[in-house]
């Protein structure tokens, strides 16, 4: 599992979606994974296995609980903005995960098979802490780093008051409004809970990065499929070429049902919807992406 | 009938934008006070609940709220 660059990796696809997607909806959709159920991970008798496989929750980690959650919330909001938001945070939390032993199931129900490129080990059977030491001494560490730094150098300009002012806030005025008004926060409180999860993100890379070094005192081994002092985690014993059989297979039969519903009902729902003023959708990727 | 959504009514007003910033010093100063606090405690509540909301609650909430308990208990006047 990722931990820090789920936080990162928002800003840095904010940069990207400019005023076409809310950024709390991208928060939330790339927390939406993790948020009911990692306290139940640490507690499993397998907890690779439950957090990522199947049975278990290992469909909060695949592309159709995305789609799922994001018509859902179309269809409860009409808000297009969300949708897509919650829709891209989802996916690229999926995406990001594929990096650890455990990976995700991308096409669930159209295949079970784990994809994985297998960078670190998933080391929830440590126990919270030690899963925090076993991930900060090992590559997934250096991924969350990459994504900070990919966040300072090409998506810093997403940080500044002007940007919250000029883009972030007309994607998605109407929340934005409401929680100003709701908790009677000005400009500089509002800006400091957008720029809040990167400050999280730094600070939960920082502080478990120095307990690991110091207290919990393990190897730091940034190789592949590192740190060795943890099990490895292989929730499928298929070989690579029936994987990517498997794979290929789920793919074709995800996005042919994706078709199935954006005719049958999304597609209603997303005529129905609303953008913010000003905002003009593109064809395509051009949807969500692009100014 | 109720007006169409995202036409910009009132609903979709977006907060004003009000004088006062918040300094970057004082924003890495709570940053580190969260490393510290994290590196310490582990909690639950303080990784997953308060976390992303800490530098709100530190440079802006806690001051408001202490300033306004000041004001309406002792009678201070606002510096």
């Amino acid at each position: 599992m990722s931990w820090a660059a789920h936080e990162f990796e928002n800003y840095f696809l904010q940069k990207h979606t400019g005023l076409k997607v809310s950024f709390l909806g991208i928060v939330l959709g790339a927390l939406a994974p993790d948020l009911f159920t990692k306290s139940f991970v640490y507690a499993a008798a397998n907890p690779a296995a439950f957090h990522r496989g199947w049975p278990g929750v290992g469909p909060t980690h695949s592309l159709i609980f995305g789609v799922l959650f994001a018509t859902i919330v179309l269809a409860i909001t009409r808000s297009r903005s969300w949708a897509l938001g919650i829709l891209i945070g989802q996916w690229a939390h999926v995406l990001t995960d594929f990096a650890d032993t455990a990976g995700t199931m991308p096409f669930f129900p159209f295949s079970t098979e784990p994809v994985t490129v297998s960078m670190w080990q998933h080391a929830a059977s440590q126990g919270r802490y030690g899963d925090a030491a076993a991930y900060y001494s090992s590559l997934g560490g250096v991924w969350d780093f990459f994504w900070f730094v990919m966040v300072m150098v090409f998506a810093w300009r997403t940080l500044r008051r002007s940007y919250f002012r000029t883009t972030v806030v007309p994607a998605d005025p109407r929340v934005w409004g409401w929680i100003g008004r709701t908790f009677r926060l000005n400009e500089p409180g509002l800006l400091l809970l957008y720029r809040g999860f990167l400050f999280y993100g730094l600070a939960r890379m920082s502080s478990w990065f120095l307990y690991a070094r110091l207290d919990a005192k393990t190897p730091f081994q940034p190789v592949w499929a590192g740190p060795d002092y943890v099990d490895g985690v292989d929730l499928s014993d298929a070989g690579w070429q029936e994987v990517v059989i498997r794979t290929s297979i789920g793919g074709v039969l995800f996005f042919g049902f994706l078709w199935v519903c954006w005719r049958l009902f999304i597609r209603r729902l997303w005529d129905r919807g609303y953008d913010p003023p000003g905002v003009e959708r593109g064809t395509g990727f051009g949807v969500a992406f692009g100014e | 009938m109720s007006p169409e959504p995202g036409a910009g009514g009132g609903r979709d007003r977006p907060p004003a934008p009000n004088e006062g910033t918040v300094s970057l010093a004082a924003q890495l100063a709570a940053v580190a006070l969260l490393i510290a606090l994290g590196y310490f405690f582990k909690s639950i509540f303080l990784n997953w609940l308060v976390g992303p909301l800490f530098v709100l609650f530190v440079l802006v909430v806690i001051p408001r709220s202490a300033h306004w308990a000041r004001v309406r208990f002792f009678g201070t006047a606002p510096r």
